[in-house]
């Protein structure tokens, strides 16, 4: 009887528990994803995203949120199993958050052929689910019961590997509002050979000095035996590759190089590079 | 590279959770919610696999009708909608319309629409100052161009 209640009322408490992330949710899901749906870009990409692409795109998202999952999140989540469902939550808050915004602003109605609707609420879906994970670190300061920051907790955890892989969310993060739009490539041409490889030595000076102040795992004590140079090459230029080839995967997928050269290619993956730079080596202060 | 990992296995925090089973600590909106997720993102990506493989990729096919004349202090308007049964989508659509008496031309009026998704419409007027009930009324897409 007595063993009977208290798992009825551990099993509200994990209801509560898990209702309250999910408003929280929501509301990081809105903050991550009103740029972006209020982007004229983004609408027309909807329908004129070839299939394959926005197939990609949707599938690319489930790992990724998997993996968020890992280090912020809905639960204290310590397997694969939580981290899957985890996910899977994330989405279906992304969906649904932009499908009612999308309404709401009238950018989706009916008279739009189902495949115009998916499309368009499929691509803001992603970015809204990212911030649907990021609000349960940000927004939630979820602490557990020892009153640690579950994200703190988490960090402590990451290995060097899970440190790439937070760089890869922070480049997602600040390189997908900008990816877009044709400010991107509008840039890359105004922008000189010398400004753009200015710019490629700004981004990484920036990044190190996030890398250098920001305490990177195990800095302290990797300082004594690696030099400032081994820091550089490990994490600052390992980040910049990261955050240049998010930068080509956003604007691959949402078509901004399609129909260009070689080199126009890069210099537009550079122009977005800077952001996503920005989003990686900033990652340990905004995850 | 090995010191790494040397401390990321050890010390985990005692966890209370991790003695409940999967079932156990999730919640039964969280299965809800996520089955959802899981509903939306298998729906989407099925979805969007059979238009694609199934779509013809015909290009745009634009119809204009005339939705309704209004007559307006001065002038009139025309409003009509577009609709695109092309699998395409067209962009900067130019309408036009004309009137003509006669067979001889009285008033052009243009419009450009932004976009015309596939299967999808839009809406738009044209104003004119002569009468388009009592002269011939032609309304057609011009042109477009790929979006």
């Amino acid at each position: 009887m007595t063993e009977n209640s208290s798992s009825e009322s551990a099993e509200s408490g994990t209801n509560e528990h898990f209702l309250r992330g999910l408003a929280r949710a929501f509301a990081g899901a809105v903050i991550f994803a009103f740029t972006i749906i209020m982007t004229m870009e983004m609408w027309s990409l909807g329908f004129s995203i070839p299939p394959y692409r926005l197939i990609i795109y949707i599938l690319v998202s489930i790992p990724l949120l998997v993996g968020l999952s890992r280090f912020v999140g809905f639960e204290d989540t310590e397997n694969l199993a939580d981290d899957i469902i985890d996910a899977f939550v994330g989405y279906a808050v992304g969906f649904i958050s932009s499908a009612a915004l999308m309404f709401l602003f009238g950018l989706v109605d009916f008279s739009m052929s189902a495949y115009e609707i998916i499309g368009k609420i499929s691509i803001q879906s992603v970015t809204a689910a990212i911030g649907a994970m990021y609000a349960q670190s940000e927004l939630g300061g979820a602490a557990d019961k020892n009153g640690n920051k579950k994200s703190d907790k988490k960090k402590e955890e990451t290995n060097y590997r899970g440190e790439l892989f937070l760089m890869t969310i922070g480049a997602i993060i600040l390189a997908m509002s900008p990816a877009p739009t044709e400010e991107m490539y509008l840039i890359a041409f105004k922008m000189s050979d010398i400004q753009t490889i200015l710019l490629v030595i700004i981004s990484l000076l920036m990044m190190h000095a996030f890398v250098y102040s920001v305490g990177f795992k195990g800095e302290e004590q990797e300082q004594k035996k690696w030099s400032l140079w081994l820091l550089f090459l490990r994490f600052t230029v390992v980040g910049y590759a990261i955050a240049l080839l998010i930068s080509l995967y956003l604007l691959w997928i949402f078509g901004s190089l399609d129909g260009m050269s070689l080199k126009e290619i890069i210099k537009v993956m550079i122009v977005l590079g800077f952001p996503a730079a920005l989003g990686a080596a900033a990652s340990r202060v905004i995850i | 590279m090995s010191e790494n990992k040397e401390s990321d296995n050890e010390n985990k925090p005692e966890n209370e959770q991790e003695n409940k089973s999967l079932r156990e600590r999730t919640s039964i909106y969280e299965w809800i919610v996520a089955f959802i997720g899981l509903a939306l993102v298998l729906f989407s990506v099925g979805y969007v696999a059979y238009d694609g493989l199934t779509s013809k990729n015909t290009p745009p096919n634009l119809i204009v009708n005339v939705t309704s004349v209004k007559r307006l202090a001065i002038g009139y308007l025309v409003q009509f909608k577009v609709k695109n049964e092309g699998e395409q989508t067209a962009a900067n659509v130019v309408i036009k319309g004309k009137l003509s008496k006669n067979e001889r031309e009285i008033e052009t009026k243009t419009t450009t629409v932004d976009y015309v998704a596939s299967n999808s419409e839009h809406t738009g007027g044209l104003f004119f100052t002569e009468n388009p009930e009592e002269n011939k009324l032609e309304i057609n897409a011009v042109g477009y161009e790929n979006p």
